[in-house]
């Protein structure tokens, strides 16, 4: 019987670079990264142009490309690069590639918040590029009210959809349920609380897009801010996410 | 080298592996073989980690596939021809698994030769490729870790006469420098060309084992023994 070869076990660091590279090396993903990229310039140029009474500072443009651009679209890429491992059927060569399928699940979520964390220095040299230009048309100086706080606050939140994001791909596995799941689930709490007033005040308790609302104002939360935020975080990232996750340690592929 | 031992795996009520047990040995080609719905393809995914047994093991040199450190360094595997992203480039699909396995850029070329993929073709991406690109380059996948064993289940499928042939000079060759091979297919008259020895499975369970040269000698070539030992298996499937 011939011997195999002994080999290092597989360093986490390669397995995140291969999640890095999958993000870009599809057809999909380099679209949606360009559109991505082309709301956030969007964004920024909108809210230059119409920036309503303060005038445009760093702040608003900033918050205009993080909300609407990031916010809105870096969970779906997130829901992308879960689901589809599912519908391409790459799963079974990722997992025997590397079968330690909580490494893989790990590589992930690291590469989706390296993702993130990589276009969110691109939205604010975006707006500070945009904004310096608006000064110069509008001859007035730039105003620059952005402090750590505000920053750390809009990561923290894009890092949390993300990781919703993330998670719904690995409860539902499908790229259309989990989109349209991800994107409704906001509109439908909307709706059910227009009937049923009394629980709208304890909407940031369960919905996690609510109770984000603050952060993008900057880390200055209430006790009971963090706590409603940690509350809809467990609801809709921690249950689904281990949900999603202890099925695929288990399951057959 | 690849041991199956009392292997049972059931989905639900479903019994797709009943108590198979064989090896595959170093130098030698081994062929499982059998009808669809067998459990060829339940058997191999089992072997690879995919799938947990329901009792019973499948181990590689005496090891789980899990269980190795790197293992497609070790065992390389095509289990699904269509396991690869449309989107994708053929080459990019070697250079993800090459980055994961730990192994340079200049491999991936290496092995596009050795599976006959021109550069212009791993340019492309995979959604344009027929089932007999996807099968080189799945086989690519196999093969990029330079392994000692290789498991494929119906790499022939898909393959023209010419590619066909060019798979059998490729596993020979392998098996003569002592590495282990380990396939799954029904087309009988290819696996008697291509295999030193033979596992033949029907509804989970092992039939008959034995050298190529045994079933010929039995009953003349592999497709009689194969229907033989199948007989009343397919017919007890519509049965049941």
């Amino acid at each position: 019987m011939s011997a195999l070869l002994a080999h290092a076990p597989v360093p986490f660091l390669r397995i995140w670079n291969a999640e890095n590279r999958k993000v870009v090396n599809t057809r999909a993903g380099a679209v949606f990264l360009g559109l991505i990229a082309l709301a956030v310039v969007g964004m920024s140029v909108v809210m230059a142009i119409w920036p309503g009474d303060t005038g445009p500072t760093f702040g608003l443009l900033l918050n205009g490309s993080a909300s609407m651009g990031l916010a809105m679209f870096m969970p779906i890429l997130a829901i992308l690069a879960v689901t589809s491992e599912f519908s391409q059927r790459t799963l079974a060569v990722t997992f025997a590639l590397e079968p330690r399928r909580g490494r893989v699940v790990a590589g992930k979520v690291a590469a989706a918040l390296t993702t993130t964390a990589v276009l969110l220095v691109v939205a604010v040299a975006v707006a500070a590029v945009v904004l310096l230009g608006a000064a110069v048309v509008r001859g007035e100086t730039a105003v620059w009210d952005v402090d750590g706080g505000v920053l750390v606050g809009t990561l923290l939140t894009l890092v949390l959809v993300v990781l919703q994001g993330t998670a719904f791909g690995l409860l539902l596995r499908s790229t259309p349920l989990a989109i349209i799941t991800y994107l409704l689930l906001p509109s439908v709490f909307a709706f059910v609380t227009m009937f049923i007033s009394p629980i709208r005040d304890a909407l940031p308790w369960f919905e996690l897009s609510n109770a984000t609302v603050p952060l993008m104002e900057g880390l200055a939360l209430t006790g009971t801010q963090w706590a409603q935020l940690a509350s809809a975080s467990f609801l809709w990232i921690v249950v689904p996410g281990g949900i999603g996750v202890w099925r695929l340690l288990r399951g057959d592929l | 080298m690849i041991t199956v031992t009392h292997l049972t795996k059931r989905f639900g009520r479903v019994t797709a592996v009943d108590d198979a047990s064989f090896s595959a040995l170093p130098g030698r080609v081994t062929g499982l073989l059998g009808p669809n719905g067998s459990g060829k393809t339940t058997t191999l995914r089992t072997l690879v980690g995919l799938v947990r047994p329901t009792s019973g093991s499948a181990t590689i040199a005496g090891r789980p596939y899990a269980s190795l450190p790197n293992p497609a360094r070790n065992v390389g595997t095509m289990l699904d021809a269509d396991a690869l992203h449309a989107g994708r480039t053929g080459r990019e699909e070697l250079r993800l698994a090459a980055g994961i396995l730990g192994l340079p850029a200049s491999r991936v070329d290496d092995v596009l030769e050795i599976v006959g993929l021109t550069p212009a073709e791993a340019k492309r991406r995979t959604r344009t490729y027929s089932l007999g690109m996807r099968q080189r380059l799945g086989l690519g996948l196999a093969l990029l870790g330079d392994p000692e064993v290789v498991v494929l289940d119906e790499p022939a499928n898909g393959l023209d006469p010419m590619g066909i042939r060019w798979m059998r000079t490729l596993l020979r060759d392998f098996a003569s420098e002592g590495r282990t091979v380990l396939l799954s297919s029904h087309l009988l008259t290819e696996m008697q060309t291509v295999c030193d020895d033979v596992v033949v499975v029907g509804h989970g369970r092992v039939l008959a084992q034995g050298t190529t040269a045994s079933f010929v000698e039995s009953d003349g070539n592999l497709e009689e023994a194969f229907v033989r030992l199948t007989a009343g298996t397919d017919r007890e499937r519509v049965q049941q």
